[in-house]
Order: structure tokens, then sequence, then C-alpha cells
């Protein structure tokens, strides 16, 4: 499968500080693939989010080395708003991103900068709308949507653009159980049913364990760790020197083995320790 | 983001195109300057107090805008009355004062001027909102780039406008924030303590908005605010009939304006 994105070596530090958020990270990205990037607060996973379409270093200032390619486009070559047309970016705080005077306006924004043909975006508006289940919302202000109903118009808003990649920056950490699940379920179809390759930093764990395809381990600016949510979420020690809390059946299982129960492989999902946990009963 | 100031209703104004609108206010701001006579501005005045009316706004704001104005109207016309140069003399209340270019006399036509000029300022404070009032945001920006104002400028102008109730709501909240916490009593106090304690409002407000205005930079970069291409709109607009209308009702009384000022008419 071709590779989506190309990161290789990037160093990155902000302005006025000489300790890099970044440090020295590489890793590719196939088409299509879920990515979930984990690591403690203050890690640089922000930072990397803001790599993708180039807005570190350009919005940021500060010194970067190393290059980012995403579908074939280099950050340093191209300047925001080309790469816009291939990533989509969704950051953290759902009001903010939201600047147009209805959710129509607001979803309609990027398509006419991107110059579509105006049939087209009424088309891309409305299937984007109806992709995240806000159909007859056209006209409401964003401002006065619920939290997850706004961060759902930020993913219509960069969905609508048609990006390859859509990058999400924490989307849930300032929502309600609710408005995360319905957010969380719209961004697995995302990668499910439209196929497209979903870049996302999560302190959910347990939503990653069971819809990545692959974890990325951010500590300190550096990669750490790079491999299935299998592979990862079974080294205990590390995660808990990252200070990352892995899912509860993990954490659940790390205890029983410490117990003395014959645990080989970590169960990821409370499916899987179900069938484990009879298991032991039984054996 | 809020559409400030807009009063969704259905109404004549608030079907005309945004762009018949701005072409009627700008033809009633020419006209006001026009004239100096104060009839002819009152019956202006009314006109424009009429087409409130007419698109169901609330009255009662007019009379909001003539509180904050009234110190300001006062100061005009005071010094209008004193210092117009005219020839009926009402009133003497000084031996002239050449330094100051004061007569020593209030004449009848200074009375008239001043009350004028008071009055154009009051159309002008009432045309405004009618714009505003029965726009969207939307679609005032879509006609000022219809008129050929740069998409960039006509974007951040009509977004700043709509950022106004956001950073009202902000500045309440650090307020109550501020409050719980005892710091400050924004109410009581002489000047310097009321001054002190607004500042403690206004750090946070101010940093705020930098650290909001960066996030907002990426997130309109984002969705490629400023590519290098033709932009397209989503919005439409359309002249009908009644746009028609108004567009020659405007140029008439622009080309009837000039004529009766030829004439020497509505003139002090």
């Amino acid at each position: 499968m071709q590779n989506i994105i190309e990161v290789a070596n990037i160093t990155y530090a902000y302005p006025r500080t000489d300790i890099p958020a970044l440090n020295n990270i590489s890793f590719s990205v196939p088409q299509g693939q879920f990515v979930a990037i984990i690591g403690p607060t203050g890690a640089g996973k922000s930072t990397l989010c803001y790599c993708f379409n180039g807005a570190v270093p350009r919005l940021f200032g500060g010194e970067m080395s190393g290059s980012v390619v995403v579908a074939g486009k280099d950050t340093y070559e191209n300047e925001i708003p080309v790469m816009a047309q291939h990533v989509g970016l969704v950051v953290q705080n759902a009001r903010n991103q939201l600047f147009n005077v209805n959710v129509q306006c607001e979803i309609a924004f990027g398509c006419e900068n991107l110059g579509f043909p105006r049939q087209k975006i009424i088309q891309n508006l409305h299937d984007a709308l109806t992709f995240v289940g806000l159909q007859g919302y056209e006209n409401r202000q964003p401002t006065a949507l619920s939290g997850g109903q706004q961060q759902r118009v930020a993913i219509a808003c960069v969905l609508a653009m048609e990006p390859d990649v859509l990058v999400l920056d924490e989307p849930t950490s300032e929502l309600d159980p609710i408005g995360s699940e319905q957010v969380m379920e719209t961004i697995t179809r995302l990668n499910r049913s439209l196929g497209k390759t979903v870049i996302l930093v999560s302190h959910d764990t347990e939503f990653i364990a069971q819809f990545a395809d692959r974890v990325l381990v951010i500590n300190d600016g550096s990669l750490v760790l790079d491999g299935s949510p299998r592979e990862v979420f079974s080294k205990a020690d590390l995660l808990s020197s990252c200070r990352i809390r892995p899912p509860q059946v993990c954490q659940l299982s790390y205890e029983l083995r410490k117990k003395g129960f014959p645990i080989t492989d970590i169960p990821i999902t409370i499916d899987e320790a179900v069938t484990l946990y009879e298991g032991l009963q039984h054996g | 983001m809020a559409d400030v100031g807009y009063i969704n209703q259905d109404s004549f104004l608030h079907r005309l195109d945004a762009r018949t609108k701005l072409i009627l206010m700008l033809a009633i701001l020419v006209v006001v300057l026009v004239f100096t006579d104060p009839i002819y501005v009152i019956a202006i005045l009314f006109l424009v107090l009429g087409a409130w009316k007419l698109a169901k706004l609330p009255l009662n704001m007019v009379g909001d805008i003539f509180k904050y104005f009234t110190g300001i109207a006062v100061i005009i016309f005071v010094l209008q009355a004193f210092f117009y140069p005219g020839e009926t003399n009402l009133l003497q209340i000084s031996n002239p004062i050449p330094a100051i270019g004061f007569s020593g006399y209030i004449t009848l036509q200074g009375v008239m001027y001043g009350l004028a000029l008071v009055l154009r300022l009051v159309v002008i404070m009432t045309v405004a909102p009618l714009l505003v009032m029965t726009t969207p945001m939307s679609d005032l920006m879509l006609a000022l780039v219809k008129f050929k104002v740069p998409y960039r400028f006509a974007f951040i102008l009509t977004t700043a406008m709509s950022l106004f109730p956001s950073i009202q709501n902000r500045a309440e909240l650090i307020q109550q924030a501020q409050l719980c916490r005892g710091v400050g009593d924004f109410e009581s106090g002489n000047f310097f303590v009321r001054l002190r304690a607004s500042a403690s409002i206004l750090t946070p407000l101010i940093l705020g908005a930098f650290r909001d205005s960066q996030i907002l930079d990426v997130a309109m970069s984002s969705r490629a605010f400023g590519a290098p291409i033709q932009r397209t709109f989503l919005l439409e607009s359309h002249f009908r009939q009644a746009d028609y209308i108004f567009l020659a009702g405007s140029c008439l009384s622009l080309v009837g304006a000039v004529i009766l000022r030829i004439m020497h008419l509505g003139v002090v």
C-alpha cells in the first residue's frame, strides 16, 4: 500500500526555547490507516498534529528540521491552504475553530476557499452534515450548539473539503460522555466507511484499543513506541513510565499476571478479556 | 460567533438585496448632508423612522440611541448656535470676542444650522442600524465582495463585527470569575478604584483574545483561507423588482437633492 504520510527526522523547537518540542521523529502512514497518538500532557502530540499541514512551523515560528510530506506535498514547499486540500485538521477547542454566522456558512467556508463549484459545495455540505448526523442544522448558530455538536460540525467542515487525511487533536477532551461517544463514532466511520486516513490524538485508550490500527506513543517529544494496539498496550512498564493509562482490562490483566495467573497475551478489549477470564476460571 | 444586531423578521427591507440596502443607505447619507435646513432634515428623519416601522424593528431602540447621544448633541448645537456666522441676530449675549471668532450674537442661521447638524447625526445613527438589523452578516459580506471589496477585507470586517458579542460574553464571565475570587468590586468606589478593578477583567480578556486569535489563525488556514485559488461562493444574491425600484428611487432622490440645492432650497 502507498504511504500517504511520510514524516522524516523532524525536530522542532518553539520560538524562545532551546528544548525541542519534537525530537527526531520519523514514521510513515499507509493510506486508509487509523493511527492513534497517545502520550502524557505536554509530550508534543498537538505540536505533531500541527506539523501535518505546516501550521508548525509556518504559524508558530521556531526552528524545524526534517520533512513532512502528505499526499506527495512537502509542508516546506506548500502553504497551509494548499496542504489543507489534503489534510483536514480538527483542533481540541471546538468553539474557537468555528467562526461563521451559521453552520451552513461554516461548512461551505473551506469549499469556497478551495474554489469548488457551487453545485459541488451544496452536495458536499449536504453529505457532510448527513455523515455527522446534523441534517437540519444548516441555519443554526455554531456557538449555540452543544460541545459534541460543535465538534461534529468541525469534522463536517474539513470533511466537506474532501481531504485524504483527517487529523484530530483531542476532539473529545472537553466533551461530556454522550458528546464524546457521538464524536468517536463519527471518527470511526470516517475511517471504516469512507476509507479516510485518520490521525487521532486521544487519552481514550479503550476506544483506541478497539478501533485504531496502530498506536504511536510520544513522550518528551520523542516517538518511544510504534505498534499495533496489542503490542503497545502489552507493554505495562513502558506505559506507566510514560504516565499513560492503558485500557482498564489491560490494567487488570497486568495485576493478575503479577499475582501469578498464566496470562501470556494481554487482552485489550472487553470481549477478549471476557474470553480470557472464562478460560482462567475453567482452566 | 453571532449575527450581531440582526433581527430576524419578514419585511420588505429584509427581502431587499444587501447591495440595494448599502446603496440606499449611502443615498440617504448624501442627501442628508446636502441640506442644511432642519425642516428638510426632519423630513428625511421621518422617512428613516418610517422604514424602521415598516421593517418591524423595535422603535424603542431609537430612544436608546438618543439617550447616548444627548450630551454630544447639546455640545454640537451650542457650538453652532454661538459660532455660525449668521445674518439675522436673535440675541446679544456679550461684546464681540474676535479672538475666538464670536460676534456676540446668537443668530437665527446659527440656531437653524446647529439644529440641522444635530438632526443629520441622528439620521446617520438611525440609518446604520437599519442596514445591520435587516441583513445577515453573510449577506453583507457577499454584497461587499460584489462591490469589488477584496474578499479578505470583507471577511475580516464582518468577522470582527460578529466577534463583539463573544468578547462581551467573555468579559462577563471573567468579571463573574473575578468576583468569585474576591477580586474587585466593579460597581462602587471612586474612579481609580474602579479602574484598578477593570484591569482585572481587561488583562485576562486581552491575553485570552491573543491566544484565541492564534487558534483562529490555525483553524482558518486549515480551512484553506487565503488559498491561491479563485474563491467561489455558496450564497447567491439576485436583484428583484423591488431592488430595481429602490435603486431607481435612490438615484432620483440624489438627483433631486442636487437640483434643490442648486436652486438654493433646503439651505439656511
